[in-house]
């Protein structure tokens, strides 16, 4: 009995949840073509995801493609194939890679800081004084920070491709010894303009993602310093979850969308 | 020429917190221009209260009526335009930390105004003289007293001269010469612009010093209501034993 009650409670919570989360996406979409535009908070949250994302996806990026580079090379160097490493590296990366690992680290990093900072707004009343000086708190914290994410992300995303593409030229052509013109040559010949444009567009949709359910979980915190931990942490979790998965359903859609594009 | 309708009143106004009845069915009106402390216990629904007045909370049943509009039929932008005639002390300031003082008064201002650059600094300098704290513009809310922040989001609450004050436990946690000032300040508040305030509190002694009119809030009902003295003077057993306990 007390199990049952306990499971109706969850399911209850979670149905919940998603219509809060539904409500709030919808409220997003509303205010964000709503005067005033915010534009200095609009720039901070893109100087706060983009310029100081960069330093870790430099990194995350250049070592991503160098590893890529050493595995792939193992691996078709079986079949005498090792210069087709840049092609199978740049695709991978501008296709899947670049996108999911970059949001992922973006999540990281700009998610829980949002869900931190509007859940100690929240808990220490700020969002209801927004409200009770007549300014609506979506519209003042939500819009900028997913519209920076959504702006921000293709950005970085790009650094990332450009950066892994140059980590494993490095492994690949300075340390493997592969032609370093077959290496560019492949890439140039295999990768399509709409690989990376797919990347960038799945980047667009996780950012969204990523930054909703940051300042979801932020905005409804409960309680005190723990209550922001519990959705800092949440806020982390359910968004990289998220990610993947909707990874999965906007490859299946991007594939038979531009199936002859993409296999051809 | 018909009467100005009271501030604030509230009709039958129930409110329940999954099984818990914070508010049952409470009636209750404010008057105009004067100081009137809501007081009781900790925990028995006095800022929930306060939060109704405002629309931070809608009742589950009953009517909030603010200057002659039943608030809890309005929509947002009617809604927001009744907030502006408010200004609202929160428990702890709830001073915008990323912003210094001069950016937190100025907020209202600049969302509401078209006020330029100098009237904005100007507007920002004489509420900050009026709460005693000139010249602090620049510091950050994290470098500021328990009692300067409140005093810094009374001059924020005061920025657009509203027509009703509310404060919620606004001497709460504070020394007792800070607490002094700040009932002088909402006296002083009262005096210069003759708002109507609506303190929420469980501190008796402050509410007999500067309270024109007192209410008690018990079992999410009003259980007394008068002046300081009617309250002195009040038999039921609950209003006895809470002033007794203060005194």
């Amino acid at each position: 009995m007390k199990e049952r009650g306990q499971i109706n409670r969850i399911i209850g919570r979670t149905v919940e949840n998603i219509g809060l989360f539904g409500l709030m996406m919808a409220d997003v979409l509303r205010w964000a073509f709503r005067r005033p535009f915010r534009l200095r908070l609009l720039l901070q949250q893109m100087e706060f995801v983009g310029n100081q994302s960069l330093s870790i996806i430099l990194l995350t990026g250049f070592f991503t493609g160098a590893v890529f580079a050493l595995q792939t090379i193992l691996g078709l160097r079986m079949f005498n194939a090792q210069s087709m490493v840049g092609s199978m590296v740049a695709l991978s990366l501008t296709r899947e890679l670049a996108p999911v690992l970059c949001c992922l680290m973006v999540t990281g990093r700009c998610g829980s800081a949002m869900a931190a900072e509007i859940g100690t707004m929240r808990v220490t009343e700020q969002v209801d004084a927004l409200t009770a000086m007549a300014v609506n708190p979506i519209h003042y914290l939500v819009v900028p920070r997913v519209l920076a994410a959504v702006l921000m992300m293709p950005v970085l995303v790009m650094v990332f491709n450009i950066i892994g593409i140059s980590g494993s030229y490095l492994v690949a052509v300075l340390m493997e010894g592969i032609d370093k013109g077959i290496f560019m040559d492949n890439i140039r010949w295999f990768v399509d303009p709409m690989d990376i444009y797919i990347g960038l567009s799945k980047s667009m949709v996780f950012a969204f993602v990523m930054s909703m359910v940051g300042c979801f979980k932020g905005y409804y915190t409960l309680g005190g310093a723990r209550g922001v931990g519990r959705s800092t942490t949440q806020a982390v979790v359910t968004a990289s979850v998220m990610i993947l998965v909707v990874d999965y359903f906007l490859t299946q859609l991007f594939m038979t969308l531009f199936e002859q594009k993409v296999w051809s | 020429m018909s009467e100005r309708p009271v501030p604030i009143r509230f009709v039958g106004v129930t409110k329940r917190f999954g099984e818990q009845t914070v508010l049952d069915n409470l009636d209750f009106e404010v008057p105009r221009g004067k100081i009137t402390f809501v007081l009781g216990r900790s925990g028995t629904g006095k800022s929930v209260m306060l939060k109704h007045m405002i629309g931070l909370l809608a009742p589950d049943s009953g009517e909030v009526w603010v200057e002659g509009a039943d608030i809890t039929r309005l929509g947002e932008r009617e809604m927001n335009a009744v907030r502006r005639r408010f200004g609202m002390l929160f428990q702890d300031a709830a001073l915008f930390d990323s912003l210094d003082v001069y950016e937190n008064i100025a907020f209202p201002l600049r969302e509401h105004t078209r006020l330029d650059e100098r009237k904005i600094r100007e507007t920002v300098a004489r509420k900050l003289e009026l709460v005693g704290l000139p010249g602090v513009e620049r510091k950050l809310p994290s470098q500021l007293s328990g009692g300067m922040r409140k005093r810094v989001g009374l001059a924020r609450a005061i920025a657009l001269d509203p027509d009703i004050i509310l404060y919620d436990e606004p001497t709460t946690g504070l020394d007792p010469l800070m607490v002094e000032q700040i009932d002088s300040l909402i006296v002083r508040t009262q005096k210069a612009q003759n708002v109507t305030s609506v303190v929420i509190s469980h501190d008796i002694p402050t509410a007999l010093r500067i309270a024109d009119r007192i209410a008690v809030l018990e079992g999410g009902r009003i259980v007394a209501e008068g002046s300081p003295a009617d309250l002195q003077m009040s038999e039921h057993p609950f209003v006895k034993d809470f002033i007794r306990a203060a005194s």
